[in-house]
């Protein structure tokens, strides 16, 4: 009998788990260069240290406007006008609202703090810069095409694009190695641990960040492009606070 | 069903306390107090608060920072502010626990009635709080973080009123920031 209610538990607990894991991917342990943790003397021809980056589960495509909505209906304290304005700048959900967002375009306007109690009401969590770029360095056929040309060539195309009409859905630009989604090409993801871009050795000097990867000009000098997409990334995420929304940045969860 | 209660009870409230609101206090997170109490932010709520982070295993900033905020704390006595409260949150989840924390308190000769320190529950809560505070910080040895100075000056409430960036920065905002 006791077993039977195990069975049965047990059954119920793996359907309740493949529910909740619905649209997720798993993405395997594995070592990698972190090119994006680079290095880095930008004058010599660089190479990241090898890092390792753990197992986990993420979804599959970028968190979308259908998905938002189910969530401020369990959380109204986030929606725009409830929203405590020290999480979210005047620019939140600035057209989620509107009549033209549609429900499979990725949830953008997002603070930081929002993006995280999303994913914490999931049982989920932001993904960290490490385990973001490990699964962002995939092509749709190599685990690591961080030093693949075409690959990066495409990624710095879609970085010198200008802005278009309206965002395209989710799972309209590329699947990866792994089965991600747009992991480059649709919008820019927050990570858990944004504001560690640029902070170097020195915490006297405050926030003295890394001037050779912060600079500019540090970052074109670099014959190395490989890097380039990568500095973008960082530079991007070291203008961010918690509290920033952006037309083109949104997030996905892990676990 | 009485815990769901209780929660939702919570739930409720805090969306009734933090609606539209810009206060930090509203920012939740579980926190440490050096005798291993759980706490939150919020812990000197209805007081003015200065609120820095800090790890105590680090060799240089943090003892600038105790000196600035010493001086800062003179200045508000001068002005005849006494109730002036400190909060120094740790970034340091695996390193700075209540009793580490206590241990530095006690050795930094810092009043308890009026100093905080604050032990992060997970990473995550100590990564929130900084966020808020506009501090970056990156962990970058076992027990070394990289991290930006800021002192942050809060209302009775949790609102922020005022900001230093910088270990070198002129007090005066600070002091200035609370109006009698």
């Amino acid at each position: 009998m006791w077993s039977l209610v195990f069975l049965g538990k047990f059954i119920f607990l793996s359907i309740a788990f493949a529910l909740e894991s619905e649209g997720t991917v798993s993405i395997p342990k594995g070592k990698i260069e972190a090119i994006w943790l680079a290095p880095v003397s930008v004058s010599q021809k660089s190479s990241g240290p090898q890092i390792e980056v753990s197992a986990f589960l993420m979804h599959e495509h970028a968190v979308t406007n259908k998905q938002f909505k189910l969530f401020l209906k369990k959380h109204p304290e986030w929606e725009k006008t409830n929203a405590n304005k020290l999480f979210v700048d005047d620019s939140y959900l600035l057209e989620f609202y509107s009549p033209q967002a549609k429900d499979n375009q990725p949830v953008t306007y997002v603070s930081w703090f929002a993006a995280r109690a999303f994913c914490e009401h999931l049982d989920m969590r932001l993904p960290n810069i490490n385990e973001w770029e490990y699964a962002a360095a995939a092509s749709n056929s190599k685990r690591d095409a961080n030093r693949e040309s075409d690959f990066l060539k495409r990624i710095l195309k879609w970085y010198g694009e200008p802005k278009g009409e309206s965002i395209k859905s989710v799972k309209s630009i590329y699947q990866n190695y792994y089965g991600l989604w747009d992991m480059h090409g649709l919008i820019w993801e927050w990570v858990e641990d944004f504001n560690s871009s640029f902070v170097t050795g020195e915490s006297r000097e405050d926030s003295s960040f890394n001037k050779e990867m912060f600079c500019g000009a540090g970052a074109l000098s670099s014959a190395d492009k490989e890097n380039y997409a990568a500095f973008m990334r960082f530079a991007f995420r070291s203008a961010l606070k918690g509290s920033s929304g952006i037309w083109n940045l949104g997030f996905r969860c892990v676990r | 069903m009485a815990l769901v209660c209780k929660l939702f009870l919570l739930f409720i409230f805090s969306v009734l306390t933090y609606s539209g609101s810009t206060s930090l206090y509203g920012i939740g997170g579980k926190w440490r107090t050096t005798e291993n109490r759980l706490t939150n932010v919020a812990i000197s709520k209805g007081y003015p608060v200065v609120i820095v982070m800090i790890y105590t295993s680090c060799p240089h900033a943090c003892p600038m920072t105790i000196a600035k905020l010493k001086q800062i704390e003179s200045a508000f006595h001068k002005k005849g502010i006494d109730e002036i409260n400190f909060v120094l949150a740790s970034f340091d989840f695996e390193g700075d626990k209540p009793e580490k924390l206590k241990e530095f308190q006690r050795a930094q000769k810092l009043d308890p009635v009026y100093w905080h320190f604050l032990a992060p529950e997970s990473e995550g809560d100590a990564r929130s709080l900084a966020v808020a505070l506009g501090i970056s910080y990156k962990k970058i040895s076992k027990s070394d973080f990289s991290h930006s100075n800021v002192i942050t000056l809060l209302d009775k409430e949790g609102n922020i009123l005022a900001k230093i960036d910088q270990l070198n920065a002129d007090i005066k905002p600070i002091i200035d920031g609370l109006k009698k």
